[in-house]
């Protein structure tokens, strides 16, 4: 199917494009990378009167970091801050969990701001910004704003962006000494969206368990935080059976919805296995750092 | 060999030898060693099985299928046939059955099959059968058009029939000498092979899995797959290993992934290739692939034992799979009744073969 008819504008800034969203509002939509977006339009899912296509705005592809944090441009490809050094370096949890998204073609064109905008309850960038604390910085004509990733995600598909505004960049804070990362997920085929999936994040100190922020992938239409079982972490050991108690608390209030691959019961266990792997692993990484 | 009641009334399975196929499969996959190993990881605690399942392929059903050779001005020989081209490569099998019964090059046999003004009729390529019966009808059409080059070289050359022969692509005296150059007869070779009432010929496989199982995700990780098919003589076995290694792929595809899901008010919930999971490369394993020659040559047939094994990849693999499955599990094994096997299937079925 070839999608409805849409005008089209080109922005080459952040201004211009900001001041087309001002003008139209929700009858305009952002085209970056279009991985979710163009399907949407060829099944008429979606019919904006205005695609404001955001490609040509070089100033928002960037990785870098400032002040010991990631500042990663909306318009940055997925596949390069999947193979950017400073991701690698302090914040490995993104290429572990980029390594997840679609296949090496999609996250050639698709964008790290693109994804998160697009908010899709099963996608993996909503989750590692939540289990990375991710602020999320917004413009629009009415000036800057930022948000944490706790109140960006809403719902499905649905963000803290107002109609206007649009996802300029991605900015992660540090991760302490002694912290290791990991992600979890399962689909049924390679690079599918996963039927459910956990990102962890652990902060060892003395054989204890300093910090753990836990997120989950496919527990409800937003990715959730487990506070209750990041809770139960800190402050004791993190072995296999802390692991495995905590990964029972992190799913103990989730309903996870069910389709054709899966009920609800199916999901909430496969989200507790992912929980207590994430954490298992999680855990060794941050005793090597230790080691090094 | 046993014979059943059915659309063949009654089917011999001719040909066929069941227990040397299968016995040749195990041989091959070295199956003794195969399930001490996996039953050493069962003890362990680990979910994993190993499968087989044999099969029986009816490969020669139709009723007709006609070719027609012409020898071109340039030398080359085109083979019209009714046969139809689906990917599977039978442009290729076919030129290498000319050319064998020319006794020509392959690069001077074109294959012609689509064009029903050049070839009016064929019955198509189903039931495994487009090499077989494409390729007797067209070694008929070759024959014919010996006999039809030999008896207008003979009259053009005032010699006696029988002091010609065709070989080689050429008509040659006693001497070995070219008579008349093909093309200038004006001849082409016509043949309709028509089935004979009689025993259809049969063949046997077997298909061998090893199977791990995630109990917590529920999923099903092939770590082995070999398929073992008597296909009576192998015309080409790239391309047989080819279409078996397709065919496995789609029935390990129907055995896990492929599934027309509907939800509770009946709508279809596998509307696009998003959920309706046919299998990508990543999803298959490597298929190891045994072809056999078993088979007796049927008396007259001029592909001289040529069996179908198109399909030799699917028919045993969703069995295959399950019974790979089912070992993994135990006991609760035996709730495996339906395919695909999704994950939620393994996941539950596994809560009851896992020591808490």
């Amino acid at each position: 199917v070839k999608p409805p008819p849409f005008d089209y504008e080109a922005p080459a800034g952040v201004d211009e494009a900001v001041a087309l969203l001002a003008e139209h509002g929700e009858e305009a939509k952002l085209l970056a990378g279009g991985q979710s977006l163009i399907p949407l339009l060829n099944f008429r899912l979606a019919h904006p009167a205005l695609l404001v296509d955001v490609n040509r705005i070089a100033e928002l592809d960037y990785v870098r970091t400032r002040d010991g944090s990631l500042h990663v441009g909306a318009l940055t490809r997925q596949a390069a801050l999947e193979r950017a050094p400073e991701a690698a370096a302090g914040w490995p949890l993104l290429v572990d969990a980029l390594r997840f998204v679609a296949h090496p073609q999609i996250r050639n064109r698709g964008t790290v701001g693109g994804s998160l905008a697009h908010a899709d309850a099963a996608a993996e960038l909503p989750v590692v910004a939540c289990a990375l604390d991710a602020r999320l910085h917004l413009r629009s004509a009415r000036g800057a704003r930022t948000v944490g990733s706790h109140e960006f995600f809403v719902s499905h598909f649905t963000t803290a962006l107002a109609d206007d505004e649009m996802l300029v960049e991605i900015e992660l804070p540090p991760l302490p000494a002694g912290t290791g990362t990991a992600f979890v997920e399962y689909s049924r085929r390679h690079g599918d969206f996963a039927l459910g999936g956990a990102a962890a994040v652990v902060t060892l100190a003395g054989g204890e368990c300093r910090a753990a922020r836990i997120a989950l992938l496919g527990a409800a239409p937003t990715p959730v935080r487990a506070h209750a079982a990041e809770a139960a972490l800190r402050g004791g050991p993190l072995d296999a059976r802390t692991a495995a108690d905590a990964a029972a608390l992190a799913v103990a209030d989730i309903e996870p919805a069910g389709d054709a691959h899966g009920d609800t019961r199916y999901r909430r266990e496969l989200i507790e296995a992912t929980v207590r792997r994430a954490l298992v692993a999680a855990g060794a990484r941050a005793r090597e750092s230790h080691e090094q | 060999v046993p014979s059943v009641r059915g659309a063949h009334d009654p089917v011999v399975y001719y040909g066929c030898d069941f227990e040397r196929t299968f016995e040749a499969l195990l041989a091959h996959a070295g199956y003794d060693a195969l399930r001490e190993d996996v039953r050493a990881r069962q003890a362990r605690g680990e979910l994993v099985g190993l499968g087989v399942a044999t099969f029986v392929e009816l490969s020669d059903q139709g009723t007709f299928e006609q070719a027609r050779v012409v020898p071109e001005a340039d030398g080359t020989f085109t083979a019209h046939v009714g046969i139809a081209g689906v990917g599977q490569g039978v442009e290729t099998v076919l030129a290498q059955v000319a050319a064998d019964r020319l006794g020509v090059d392959i690069e001077r046999v074109r294959i012609s099959h689509r064009d029903t003004d050049l070839i009016p009729e064929g019955q198509g390529a189903f039931a495994s059968r487009a090499t077989v019966w494409g390729g007797r009808a067209i070694a008929g059409a070759i024959a014919d058009l010996g006999a039809r080059a030999c008896a207008a070289a003979a009259e053009r050359a005032g010699v006696a029939p029988g002091e010609v022969v065709f070989a080689g692509g050429v008509v040659r005296g006693v001497g070995g000498e070219e008579v008349v150059p093909l093309a200038e007869l004006g001849v082409a070779g016509s043949f309709r092979y028509e089935a004979e009432p009689g025993p259809l010929e049969t063949v046997a496989g077997a298909n061998l899995a090893v199977a791990a199982l995630d109990a917590e995700t529920g999923a099903v990780t092939l770590e082995r797959y070999a398929i073992a098919v008597d296909v009576g003589r192998v015309v080409n076995p790239l391309t047989l290993r080819g279409q078996l290694r397709g065919a496995a792929a789609m029935g390990i595809g129907g055995a896990l992934l492929e599934e027309f899901s509907y939800g509770e008010d009946g709508q279809p919930t596998a509307t696009s290739f998003m959920d309706y999971m046919l299998p990508t490369a990543a999803e298959i394993p490597d298929i190891d692939v045994l072809l056999l020659e078993f088979a007796e040559t049927v008396p007259g047939d001029p592909l001289a034992g040529v069996k179908g094994g198109g399909e030799g990849g699917i028919i045993a693999a969703a069995a295959t799979v399950a019974n790979a499955v089912a070992d993994a599990l135990g006991e609760a094994g035996a709730g495996l009744t339906s395919l695909p096997i999704g994950p939620a299937t393994v996941q539950r079925l596994a809560r009851g073969a896992v020591a808490p």
